[in-house]
């Protein structure tokens, strides 16, 4: 893994999920900066720190607040934040194309698939974000 | 004495009728089906209408109404009957709303086991499947126990295209009264539905060949029209010959008046005559004749169908009397210009 590897939030409501991610990316060198359970955790999180994740890995269908919501929100504090939208509901793909820096990954998925995804992420807009951390 | 009792009595019967049909109706929800409700409230009415006459008979009130009586006559088997259509009226709207609340309770279920199948059914398919690939990485050294793992993620992937089409199903039968069609770039969904493809099966290689290879075609269409290509290319990969470690498809588009005609064809062992006809039909394909759930055909017709093109099968044009030589879909859908 490249030095420049972008580091990781992840939102996801499935503890078996969050530990599948954390288990994915942690073997691949990615550093994961935060765990939330869902839209709001996610938000009041993204809020409260300087340094904004490479990448979110947002899932969609969660309690209290949906990744779609949270993505706005989190766009509209950062508007370079580099969000993928995981679900296996493909309907909310139109949504997620409306933004060039949000993209979608359809549940079930690879591990290539994966980190295809966060590649084609982190090297298709590589132009400055405010202040992403990278490893 | 008793004489002077009889108008009493008739009228405590029908007050006592009067109440026993108040109750019928106001406590309908408690009682039995619509054709007992009906049986006794034709008794019911019997009842009061022979009390009533009977108390008009043995009391003075008959000599007053004598004047009246054709009226009444005339009057009284209309006033009973628009009566007794009323009740019935009143019982069949209840019946109808006890219908509706049914079918929305039968609706929401429906729709919980779907959320069910396609939320957190996926989820747990997504963990096994990543978990099933991290162990492949940990154990590709041992042939056996790699063959083993592999066959784990097969199944997974197999049931989540399954979960799949069933939502699809779903989706389908909930827009059939709206469904929107917009231009479509044929080549483009067909190229991300084999790149989805190769996603489920990532060890066999698909390769397609265009015909012509320089024009793109738009015709009427949805997003879930990639779905059609993903069953076909599954499909493929299934049944492709044992020794075929590439599943190579032949895809003819051409113009027909106003649409746009789709020949695929691939190499694999080819559908039997017999099952050519009914290969749109899950329910006509006994388990043992198919390899998948029969599902993804039946849908993919339902697609192209609700996107008002068609889709039928028949044997590869070169060997037009050798189902063995693989199999050509063709698929019509509505045309841009």
């Amino acid at each position: 893994m490249s030095t420049t590897s972008p580091t990781i939030m992840i939102v996801e409501d499935n503890l078996a999920l969050r530990q599948l991610y954390g288990r994915i990316l942690a073997s691949k060198g990615y550093v994961i900066l935060n765990f939330s359970e869902n839209g709001e955790d996610a938000i009041e999180f993204y809020k409260s720190i300087s340094e904004y994740p490479g990448i979110i890995l947002m899932d969609y269908r969660m309690p209290l607040k949906d990744g779609l919501t949270a993505s706005k929100e989190i766009l509209g504090i950062n508007p370079n934040q580099k969000i993928i939208i995981v679900s296996a509901d493909t309907s909310i793909q139109i949504n997620v194309s409306e933004h060039r820096n949000v993209q979608f990954l359809k549940k079930p998925f690879n591990i290539a698939e994966l980190l295809n995804k966060i590649l084609d992420m982190t090297t298709l807009f590589d132009e400055g974000t405010r202040s992403a951390g990278s490893l | 004495m008793i004489v002077e009792l009889v108008p009493i009595v008739d009228g405590i019967t029908f007050i006592f009728g009067l109440c026993a049909i108040f109750i019928l109706i106001r406590y309908r929800n408690y009682s039995t089906k619509a054709s007992s409700r009906i049986i006794l409230l034709t008794i019911l009415s019997l009842v009061l209408f022979f009390s009533f006459s009977n108390m008009l008979e043995w009391s003075d009130v008959t000599n007053v109404l004598d004047q009246y009586e054709d009226v009444i006559q005339v009057m009284e088997p209309l006033f009973w009957g628009f009566l007794f259509y009323s009740f019935i009226q009143g019982f069949k709207q209840q019946e109808l709303r006890e219908s509706q609340s049914c079918l929305i309770e039968e609706k929401k279920v429906s729709e919980l086991l779907l959320d069910l199948m396609t939320h957190d059914l996926i989820n747990y398919n997504t963990v096994a499947l990543g978990n099933m690939e991290l162990l492949l990485e940990l154990v590709e050294q041992d042939a056996e126990l790699s063959k083993l793992v592999s066959e784990g993620i097969h199944s997974i992937r197999g049931s989540s295209l399954l979960i799949g089409n069933v939502r699809i199903l779903h989706q389908l039968l909930e827009m059939r009264e709206d469904f929107q069609l917009e231009p479509i770039r044929l080549i483009s969904v067909i190229e991300s539905a084999k790149e989805k493809t190769q996603g489920i099966y990532p060890a066999i290689p698909l390769e397609l060949s265009f015909s012509p290879t320089t024009q793109d075609f738009v015709v009427a269409g949805h997003a879930i029209l990639e779905n059609v290509f993903i069953n076909l290319f599954t499909n493929s990969v299934r049944y492709r010959e044992p020794e075929q470690d590439v599943v190579s498809i032949d895809i003819e588009i051409h113009r027909e008046e106003s649409f746009t005609c789709v020949t695929y064809s691939d190499h694999g062992i080819g559908i039997p005559d017999k099952l050519k006809e009914r290969i749109f039909d899950r329910f006509s394909v006994a388990p043992h004749e198919r390899k998948g759930s029969g599902l993804g055909l039946s849908i993919s017709k339902r697609i192209v169908e609700a996107l008002g093109g068609d889709i039928r099968v028949t044997n590869r044009k070169e060997s037009p009397n050798d189902f063995s030589a693989g199999v050509s879909f063709i698929i019509r859908l509505k045309s841009v210009m």
